[in-house]
């Protein structure tokens, strides 16, 4: 059986626990690194964020999103 | 007592003048519902990522304060009521996020009167904010290769 070979990937937040800090909705800015260009909210395995910190990030995206600091969604037509 | 912080969105016609008027009655609707405000930050005039109202673009300002809680609801639909808020949102903070109150109401609605007046007398304003704009991502860009980079070498 061949050897499956993955690159595991390590999550940006363990590694500096000073990032976790701006897990917050008024740092939008930093957010919008989770987001695709139309606006969703790109899965933890594709990131390599820990479950503990996507749960976070979701939550804030979230809020940032209420308050129109990020879009729901952005019309792939206009990207 | 538990610390709490709004932001709002005021809408973007408002002078400064009528800004802080409007910014010191929501602060006096809060002393009436028992809160204590401990800090006000005016963010300024921002593009909002959607309409809200059919306006594009909004006054954001940041509101902490102290309370128990039991008021919030009514401080909310206080909001909710006013037709010059856009939009609003309460949540419960620590008390290590709390902003030191460095400068005055005065000073910041000041400075921002003067950031607007330079760039409504500048003629290539809207090509600054693309400018700006477009360094924001190389940073992202910056941030997210170093991240990568991080991985690869682990492995």
């Amino acid at each position: 059986m061949a050897s499956l070979s993955y690159q595991k990937k390590i999550c940006p937040f363990k590694e500096n626990k000073d990032l976790v800090q701006m897990i917050n909705y008024k740092e939008y800015k930093f957010l919008r690194k989770f987001l695709t260009d139309q606006g969703k909210i790109i899965p933890g395995y594709v990131t390599g964020v820990s479950a503990k910190y996507q749960r976070l990030i979701a939550k804030e995206i979230k809020k940032a999103r209420n308050i129109a600091l990020l879009p729901y969604h952005v019309d792939p037509r206009n990207i | 007592m538990v610390h709490y912080e709004t932001m709002y969105i005021v809408h973007p016609a408002l002078e400064a003048g009528r800004l802080k008027d409007l910014i010191l009655s929501v602060e006096s609707s809060l002393h009436d519902l028992g809160g204590k405000s401990k800090a006000i930050e005016v963010w300024g005039k921002k593009k909002l990522a959607y309409p809200i109202n059919k306006e594009k673009y909004g006054m954001y300002v940041l509101l902490q304060f102290e309370s128990d809680g039991s008021k919030n609801k009514e401080f909310n639909t206080a909001l909710d009521h006013n037709t010059n808020i856009l939009a609003y949102l309460t949540t419960k903070i620590e008390k290590e996020q709390l902003l030191s109150d460095s400068s005055s109401l005065d000073q910041q609605l000041g400075l921002l009167n003067k950031n607007e007046l330079e760039n409504s007398s500048s003629d290539n304003s809207e090509k600054s904010d693309e400018e700006s704009s477009t360094d924001e991502h190389h940073k992202n860009d910056d941030i997210d290769s170093s991240v990568s980079d991080k991985n690869e070498e682990e492995n």
